[in-house]
């Protein structure tokens, strides 16, 4: 602090701080700026305060922070550990691993002498991966999973997990090729593993040989469980996990599920196999396009590989599937398939009539304790002897954690045997619990939920009074099914676990579960109102909706068809079929439309709606398949047949997208027979599909003069934003720069209010464009982009990327050029284009990176085809001459007559690569000569 | 807490007097309530010396521990209605600074004959996870901020010394939670870039 302190409006700063951090990073600067007025000290002590605005315990109340009387806390771990005694228990040996989270050493038991591993965790940066970390191995206490057997913080280290040490190598190419028996073992090992997790609501993420080692016995033991747990919002997770073992869909952006996870195993079983490594880890955009781009046939030429015996093939093929759809639905059915002899998740018959029949299951590393007969003796003592009994009591030790079953037998620790005979663990109760009768209602709601739960969560979502769910909770109890967690919320114990659910209300929970990964506040919620399966079909509904505005389309069309299967009233299968198609045509994916289609054929609606929806999906479908005239006449003709709104605003669309496909001369038919002539029709749709025909024939002036009458005919604040964005767009398309610089500002202040980040991310980027257009280079801004990432917002990350590839190649960084458009290749795939590459981005990654994966499939043609603006078109034919490549006939003509249909002033926005004049040069030095 | 088991009266005798203070001082007696912060003073003060008697170095003392054991005795004081008052915390919490402060300024002298150099001082800090903090350091750093910000000093004070939970700040105080947890950024930024330097 300065002496100037004194003088400072402190309150001033204190509030402009306060607004300042609620403003996302990357416009704090100019938000700053902009409300201090320019006041130096002010902005320079809102820096100083917001610099020190950290999430990190500071003077966190008593309990976090304590008082202590050392001064010399180490701040980092020595990298020599050795000797150190953890928790007075854990002798440290040697760094065995380095992960992102932190070291992991060897160490020793020495209370128990067996060998551990200890992961000390980095401060501060690991605080939220601990978390995690912890949180998943504590609810995964599970055979095949590595056990966490002790945490807590160290004064020198920080925070230790101290888990079993697994020994073992990486499940993958370094391991083959190995025979197909001892993969299938493994793997059916690995798949069993997989669907306990996944019975548990969550997970993996992140399946790779490095995360699974396969002991000499061949059982995988799952290690990192790091990033798994309940998926997270699409948004902020767009990437999560290793390039190369990634699930195609992941890599779209889609949020992983469980079959996500079933494409890992999939590909570590068949590296484990053929001791081939399918994808080089190396450059993560090249994998991840290589990832998007995956079909069957590719994977039907991975099977044909001559280490692959017959046998494996139609085992892995169904893993390995492109589309999760046509992947098994869960690792439990998976698990099926690789080991039929024991269907789900049996384990091997124990025999019962005498100890050493019993003894017969034990199996283990720690044969030289004589654990089968000490086993056996104390399974003797503990059970009737019955198999029935004694299977239930090894099910209860797994369940406590105490031993495991595998797939050779029961493997139980000394340690554990040594706690079962002092007495430590008594008697577990059986696996199948009783419920009391008057608790049945409740059980339904309570089981579906992973998290724990309150009683009026309960009493809302079983719609009981909440005395009654009490009483009700307060059996459960007592019977020992609930416990009560340290919060005073109701969590299941694992007896309660093991309550079966009726069929119906599991199977849809399940799946509900599943398709609801995309991750939205409500889902507890949801879950819980799952459990009331008489209303699936209205929760459905209320997934899809929701599925369909987090932009996660497998999820969308997942919940739809399950809600469709379960034979909805009409309304509620009518609104589920409308969401479906909107959620699919905009993505141009045509597998969902024509899966929509098919289910709408199927639909029991009235024949009048049913055409209808047949005819928008049909025109859509047409219209992907480059026949947008016949598309057009495929739509419904009596538009005032369905008043409701879904189907307005689906209709509204649709004709939208065809819009935009069509030749300009019939737009301008289609409109004028649409919505009459716009001067005579006041209706701000008219208005709006006007400016858009405008401007897609870019007759820009009247586009703009269009959004501007829109703008003052908006109805609500909402809908002002959006309409502004338009103009904004209008006056940047026509140059106006400082025109566009003020709407930018309105807009930018309006969004904030609004909180809407996308469209702030949006307005910084524009404000940046505008910088750029002037011809004031601005540096590159990693903090934009990573905004923009966070929006996930695939065709605009694109795009944002597109043109930071533009302004790094400017500046002379190749590199950095070259990564930013292979990564905007791979976003423009993701995103609104349908199987299309942005074929400017496409280009420019050409010319940058002229030997990596020349795309030869399309013509210079085809591309202009495809392009989206006259801009790009005359930029696509001057990056083919930059590259040296001949012009095909007709270029020439196509670049001029393009070039003279652009206003002159109307270049240089967002993605413009190229100006002007280096388009005409670089057409030039190929021996042309165009005229401007 | 610990496995002292003292019947000793000065601790009943201190319920007692409090019981009677706490009366007059919500018939809005001052005198009373500089009569409790005295007297709370003074037991906390001589917890506190007793906790940290002969501990070695890393023995942790939680201001919350000493609040709590103080609590349990003064339960038996008849006044739990004051007790379980957001007012008591708050009282609790300035009483906790100052007996902490005092602590680390007496320890500073014996040890080093008052002013001396601070290289090597052997003192009080706070460790959260993030940086330490000297409790003298503290202690001048959120005089300064009741200067500036008397409220903001108000609340870290409630927060760090009296483990009063944001709820209770804000009933203290007559303020919106919203109100308190921006108070608590504030002061939190504030105190730390100072003492960061």
């Amino acid at each position: 602090m300065t002496e100037d302190e004194d003088s400072l409006d402190w309150d001033l700063v204190e509030r402009l701080f306060l607004q300042t951090r609620m403003q996302p990073p990357v416009k704090r600067e100019a938000f700053l700026e902009r409300m201090a007025d320019g006041d130096a000290a002010v902005i320079e002590a809102v820096k100083r305060l917001l610099a020190n605005d950290v999430d990190d315990g500071f003077l966190e109340p008593p309990g976090h922070a304590t008082l202590l009387t050392h001064l010399h806390a180490a701040d980092a771990p020595r990298p020599d550990l050795t000797g150190h005694l953890l928790f007075g228990q854990y002798a440290l040996g040697l760094v065995i691993g380095r992960g992102a989270t932190g070291a992991v050493y060897a160490g020793l038991d020495q209370f128990r002498e067996r060998p551990v591993a200890v992961k000390i965790l980095r401060r501060h940066r690991a605080a939220k991966a601990v978390r995690s970390e912890l949180a998943s191995l504590r609810l995964l206490r599970l055979p095949g999973v590595v056990r966490l057997i002790d945490d807590g913080p160290d004064a020198q280290l920080g925070y230790c997990l101290v888990m079993e040490m697994v020994e073992g190598r990486p499940f993958g190419p370094a391991l083959g090729p190995m025979p197909w028996e001892s993969v299938r073992r493994t793997t059916a090992a690995l798949l069993e593993t997989l669907a306990r997790i996944h019975a548990r609501g969550m997970v993996h993420k992140d399946l790779k040989p490095g995360n699974v080692l396969v002991s000499e016995e061949g059982l995988p033991t799952m290690l990192d469980l790091g990033i798994s747990g309940v998926p997270k919002p699409s948004a902020s997770t767009p990437l999560i996990g290793t390039p190369s073992y990634m699930a195609p869909e992941v890599a779209n952006g889609e949020v992983p599920d469980e079959r996500s996870d079933l494409h890992a195993v999939g590909l570590m079983a068949y590296e484990a196999l053929t001791g081939k490594k399918l994808y080089d880890a190396g450059h993560t955009p090249t994998t991840l396009m290589a990832k998007r781009g995956l079909t069957r046939e590719q994977v039907d030429d991975w099977l044909a590989d001559e280490r692959v015996p017959d046998a494996a093939r139609p085992l892995l093929a169904p893993l390995l599937q492109p589309s999760p759809f046509e992947r098994p639905e869960s690792a439990r059915l998976a698990h099926a398939q690789f080991e039929p002899a024991r269907a789900g998740l049996g384990h091997p018959a124990v025999s019962a009539g005498s100890e050493a029949g019993v003894a017969a299951v034990f199996r283990g590393h720690e044969r030289v304790f004589h654990i089968p007969s000490d086993a056996a003796r104390e399974l003797w003592r503990r059970t009737t002897g019955e198999a029935r009994d004694v299977q239930a009591e090894l099910d209860a030790w797994e369940r406590a954690r105490l031993g495991r079953w595998e797939a050779d037998g029961y493997h139980i620790g000394r340690a554990e045997l040594e706690e079962l005979r002092a007495g430590f663990h008594p008697r577990i109760p059986p696996a199948q619990p009783t419920v009391p009768e008057g608790a049945r209602p409740l059980l339904p709601y309570v089981r579906v939920v992973p998290a724990p739960v309150t009683a009026a969560m309960l009493a809302e979502a079983a719609r009981l009074e909440v005395t009654e769910v009490e009483r009700q909770l307060a059996a459960l109890v007592e019977a020992g099914i609930l416990r009560i967690t340290n919060a005073g919320a109701y969590a299941l114990t694992p007896l309660g676990t093991a309550v079966p659910l009726p069929a119906r209300a599991a199977d849809y929970a399940g799946r509900l579960a599943n398709a609801w990964r995309g991750g939205h506040p409500g889902r507890l919620e949801l879950l819980i109102r799952a459990g009331r399966d008489v209303e699936v079909p209205a929760e459905a509904m209320y997934a899809a909706r929701h599925a369909f505005r987090g932009a996660s389309l497998a999820a969308c069309v997942r919940v739809c068809e399950l809600g469709l299967r379960t034979n909805p009233p009409a309304g509620t299968e009518y609104g589920l079929l409308v969401v479906l198609l909107r959620a699919s045509i905009p993505q141009s994916r045509e597998e969902a439309i024509e899966r929509a289609l098919m289910l709408v054929e199927r639909s029991r609606l009235p024949q009048a709606k049913r055409r209808s929806l047949e005819q928008i999906a049909r025109a859509a479908l047409l219209t992907m398949r480059g026949k947008g005239a016949r598309a057009w006449d495929a739509l419904p003709t009596d538009r005032d047949a369905f008043r409701d709104e879904p189907h307005f605003v689906l209709d509204e669309m649709v004709r939208n997208y065809l819009m935009r496909r069509l030749p300009p001369e019939e737009q301008e038919a289609r409109v004028r027979a649409l919505h009459g002539p716009p001067d005579a029709a006041e209706r701000i749709a008219a208005v709006s599909a006007w400016a858009w025909v405008r401007l897609l024939q870019t007759r820009f002036e009247e586009a703009a003069e269009l959004f501007d009458r829109q703008l003052e005919l908006a109805p609500t604040e909402g809908a002002r934003m959006s309409i502004l964005a338009n103009v904004l767009y209008t006056r940047m398309l026509l140059f106006r720069l400082e025109d566009a610089q003020r709407i930018a500002t309105e807009l930018l202040h309006v969004a904030t209010e609004r909180r809407n980040a996308q469209i702030i991310a949006r307005v910084e980027h524009d404000l940046r464009a505008i910088a750029y257009a002037k011809g004031e280079l601005p540096p590159r801004d990693p903090e934009l982009l990573d905004a923009v990432r966070d929006l996930g917002h695939a065709p605009f990350l694109g795009r944002v990327l597109l043109q930071e590839a533009a302004i790094a190649w400017r500046h002379d960084d190749q590199e950095l050029a070259t990564d930013c458009v292979a990564e905007a290749c791979a976003q423009a795939t993701a995103g609104g284009h349908g199987d299309e590459v942005d074929p400017l981005a496409r280009s420019f990654h050409e010319l940058l990176a002229p030997d990596d994966e020349p795309d030869a499939h399309d013509s210079l043609m085809d591309r202009l085809d495809a392009a989206e603006t006259p801009s790009d078109e005359v930029q696509l034919i001057a990056l083919q001459a930059m590259r040296g490549e001949p012009l095909p006939p007709g270029a020439l003509d196509r670049f001029e007559t393009t070039l003279a249909k652009i206003p002159a002033d109307t270049w240089g926005y967002r993605r413009e690569i190229l100006s002007i004049d280096e388009c005409v040069a670089a057409v030039k030095s190929r021996g042309a000569d165009p005229q401007r | 807490m610990d496995d002292r088991r003292e019947t000793g009266e000065p601790d009943d005798e201190l319920a007692r007097m409090l019981a009677d203070l706490f009366e007059r001082m919500e018939q809005g007696d001052e005198e009373a309530k500089n009569a409790v912060f005295q007297l709370l003073y003074e037991d906390l003060y001589r917890r506190a010396a007793r906790h940290m008697r002969g501990q070695p170095k890393g023995i942790t003392l939680s201001p919350s521990d000493l609040l709590g054991e103080l609590y349990l005795k003064l339960m038996h004081s008849g006044r739990r209605h004051f007790l379980d008052s957001a007012h008591f915390l708050g009282f609790c919490a300035k009483v906790m600074r100052h007996v902490l402060i005092d602590y680390a300024r007496r320890k500073n002298s014996q040890k080093r004959g008052g002013d001396r150099e601070r290289e090597g001082y052997e003192g009080i800090t706070f460790a959260g996870e993030g940086i330490q903090v000297d409790i003298l350091d503290l202690h001048h750093a959120l005089e300064k901020l009741d200067e500036i910000n008397p409220e903001a000093a108000q609340v870290i004070e409630l927060k760090f010394f009296g483990k009063v939970t944001t709820k209770q700040i804000a009933e203290i105080m007559g303020r919106s939670t919203t109100w308190v947890d921006d108070k608590l950024a504030f002061a939190r930024a504030w105190l730390r870039s100072r003492l960061g330097d």
